[in-house]
């Protein structure tokens, strides 16, 4: 019996070597005859479908250089599976849904090759990317390891009809423009004496990533672009324009026109809400379930009433860089060349409805084409050059907790003044910058 | 012989506690190497307010949480135990959601508890009563999270309790009701101190569940509003894999763990003094 467990144990330790080796293998590849450059996308099915046939063309036009193509794994974000990823050492050549939140901790990481060492670097960026966003992508040791891929600018999607019917003009532009529509537009629509019909959702939950879509969005448009972090290492919200944003969601809750709650589903295809914060993914989400009677709009985020200037905004925008476990960077380098071109920008606008940040790409005659059938996409277009990114922080994460925190405590709960609730986020995060610097 | 049991314990229980434990001292993202840092993980867990206010918040959901979740079990149990038609379906339906995914269940409650629309509310306006803040309010929204976790839970300890009385001697109830005893008192001078030793299980068992808080209100509340349902696995959790502080989430892992055995070994002790 014994004999037999030791056996047993003996080839169970056997597999499970062969196994660690074979999976954890850093390269995994048999002989540099065989090598093929890996590639991981985003994993929605239309990524998919566009990453395929990319990869199909390059790998018909380079028979000696295959690139082995898959989406990246299923996880709870694609930015945990790529940590894991990193730890095992098994990141693939290119991966092109990197968040710019977290290069910073890839590079110091020192796991991302270096794109502006390639000496073609510069004339693609310069030509490809608005002038506006060169330095938005820049690394604080000067360097760019994230080719800026695609963007969703946030922007503000209003109800027609809701507008229409109450004599309401569009754009709402300041914040005192929004409240008188607000006050309009929040209503009890069934005199049972609690409304149900509010101006606008805006997320009660306190999870970090919601502020993008409210206060950081929001900030932005009220600073005139700025984000979190100067560039002297001072925090930008701890000034008038972070103190607007509070007061104006302050506001908003205090006067009932944003619910205070929790509610199932979409609440502005509901027709509960006038106004709703989103990107253009959001579109072809309203096509597919939308009533027959819904319209709907596009606004920019409201400023301040003494803003002057453009019309910033958010602009979610996800990068491609190449991983330092590639054993041919030159080759990943030439692959992810492949991916940026107009040709390769074009599909990706077909297929995915989703906006690659290149200049001037509504008036760009490759891409007039998409713009006539699809004109709804003209709005977030011509917002592309006005898209801010976020700042290149370890402690982003926990700086939007911090926000949120006292979002939740001044705002929506309306236990502390805008002041008090701005001032105190901004010394907790100046302390997290002083730790950044150590 | 015991080898394989030998070769489990080592992997998933002695490396995963000795690795915490270097996590202790050591500040860590996961993707870049660790670092030393002597005692600074502990000396920020004693001066992080949020620290404090997550063991608060979960003491204040045990405290809620725990006398609710036995009464009610007692209760059950107590019910249940009696032969009458259909008493299967029944107890099958008390336990059904101790099988049922705890993110259904919850998603679920959220449902029901959703202030604007959600169906305790409407019922309540149907009574001509008024609409319950349930998850937005810093008052109401840990005892509505101890409710829904009660609901979930209460079947398991139903079923703990109704084997204990099931093993409880008939003749017991009988001699007392030849002396004239009414139901109360049998349950109160028989039921209850022949179940103590389950009182005492369901208890413990309650607590270090109940200290493990976390789906109820990772799904409902994150944690808000103001971090009152902020429970300290939720506050591991964040400071884990949403910060990535390896080390300073270990820290705080050894001090629930700690914070569990001391109060385990204080309701070990004050119950078993009861018996």
């Amino acid at each position: 019996m014994m004999f037999r467990y030791a056996k047993l144990l003996k080839y169970c330790l056997a597999l499970i070597l062969v196994l660690i080796v074979s999976v954890c293998s850093p390269d995994g590849k048999a002989s540099d005859s065989d090598y093929k450059l890996t590639f991981w996308s985003s994993n929605n099915s239309f990524e998919i479908q566009h990453a395929r046939e990319i990869v199909s063309k390059w790998n018909e036009m380079h028979p000696d250089l295959q690139v082995k193509y898959q989406p990246v794994p299923e996880g709870r974000s694609s930015e945990e599976v790529i940590l894991a990823a990193i730890v095992s050492k098994s990141t693939p050549d290119v991966y092109t849904n990197i968040w710019p939140g977290v290069m910073q901790q890839y590079v110091e990481a020192d796991i991302m090759v270096r794109l502006d060492q390639f000496p073609d670097f510069d004339s693609l960026y310069s030509t490809r990317v608005p002038i506006s966003l060169h330095d938005k992508f820049r690394s604080r040791d000067g360097g760019v390891y994230q080719f800026p891929w695609k963007c969703n600018p946030i922007v503000i999607y209003y109800n027609k009809r809701m507008f229409e019917d109450l004599g309401i003009e569009v754009p709402l532009r300041t914040y005192s423009e929004f409240f008188q529509a607000a006050e309009k537009l929040t209503r009890d629509t069934d005199d049972d004496g609690y409304t149900d019909q509010w101006m606008m959702d805006v997320d009660i939950n306190t999870e970090w990533w919601h502020r993008f879509f409210d206060f950081y969005t929001m900030f932005i448009a009220a600073s005139g672009g700025k984000t979190f972090i100067d560039i002297d290492g001072s925090i930008a919200f701890d000034s008038p324009a972070g103190i607007q944003v509070f007061d104006f969601l302050r506001h908003g809750y205090q006067k009932g026109y944003f619910p205070n709650a929790f509610f199932q589903g979409d609440v502005f295809l509901q027709q509960k809400v006038a106004v709703h914060i989103s990107g253009p993914w959001n579109i072809s989400h309203l096509e597919k379930y939308k009533d027959d009677n819904f319209e709907y709009g596009f606004m920019a985020i409201p400023v301040p009433d003494d803003y002057e200037g453009k019309s910033f905004t958010y602009g979610d925008p996800k990068c491609a860089g190449i991983f330092k476990t590639s054993k041919n960077t030159g080759a990943a380098w030439q692959f992810l060349k492949f991916m940026l071109t107009e040709q390769s920008d074009k599909r990706l606008l077909e297929i995915t409805n989703q906006l690659p940040i290149r200049k001037n790409i509504s008036r760009n005659d490759n891409f007039s084409g998409y713009f006539k059938e699809h004109p709804q996409y003209n709005f977030f277009a011509d917002m592309i050059p006005n898209i801010v990114s976020v700042d290149q922080s370890i402690y982003l994460q926990e700086m939007f907790d911090i926000i949120s925190q006292e979002f939740d405590a001044a705002c929506v709960q309306g236990l502390k003044s805008s002041q008090e609730g701005i001032r105190y986020a901004s010394e907790r995060c100046r302390s997290l910058v002083r730790m950044e610097e150590l | 012989m015991s080898s394989p049991y030998l070769i489990f314990f080592l992997i998933f229980s002695v490396y995963p506690i000795l690795f915490s434990l270097t996590l202790v001292f050591h500040r860590w993202n996961i993707i870049s190497p660790m670092k030393f840092v002597g005692l600074e993980n502990i000396s920020y867990l004693i001066h992080d307010p949020l620290f404090w206010k997550s063991i608060t918040n979960t003491f204040y959901f045990l405290l809620i949480h725990i006398p609710l979740q036995v009464v009610l079990a007692l209760v059950l149990a107590n019910a249940l135990n009696r032969k009458m038609r259909g008493m299967t379906f029944f107890r099958a339906s008390f336990f059904l959601p101790v099988v049922i995914s705890g993110v259904v269940v919850t998603i679920l409650w959220k449902s029901l508890y959703s202030t604007e629309t959600g169906l305790l509310n409407n019922l309540l306006i149907h009574l001509g009563l008024f609409k319950i803040p349930w998850l937005t309010s810093v008052h109401w929204a840990m005892p509505s999270i101890a409710i829904m976790a009660t609901w979930k839970n209460v079947g398991l300890y139903t079923v703990f309790f109704l084997a204990g009385l099931q093993g409880i001697p008939r003749h017991l109830y009988d001699a007392a009701e030849l002396d004239g005893a009414s139901a109360f008192q049998q349950f109160i001078h028989i039921t209850v101190p022949i179940l103590n030793p389950v009182v005492l299980m369901v208890v413990i068992l309650s607590t270090i569940n109940g200290f493990n808080l976390f789906i109820e209100p990772y799904v409902t509340t994150g944690g808000g509003p103001v971090n009152s349902t902020l429970s300290v696995v939720l506050y591991i959790y964040r400071q884990a894999f949403s910060f990535y502080k390896m080390g300073y989430a270990a820290t705080l892992g050894f001090s629930l763990a700690m914070i569990i055995f001391i109060v385990t070994l204080i309701q070990k002790r004050v119950l078993e003094k009861d018996m």
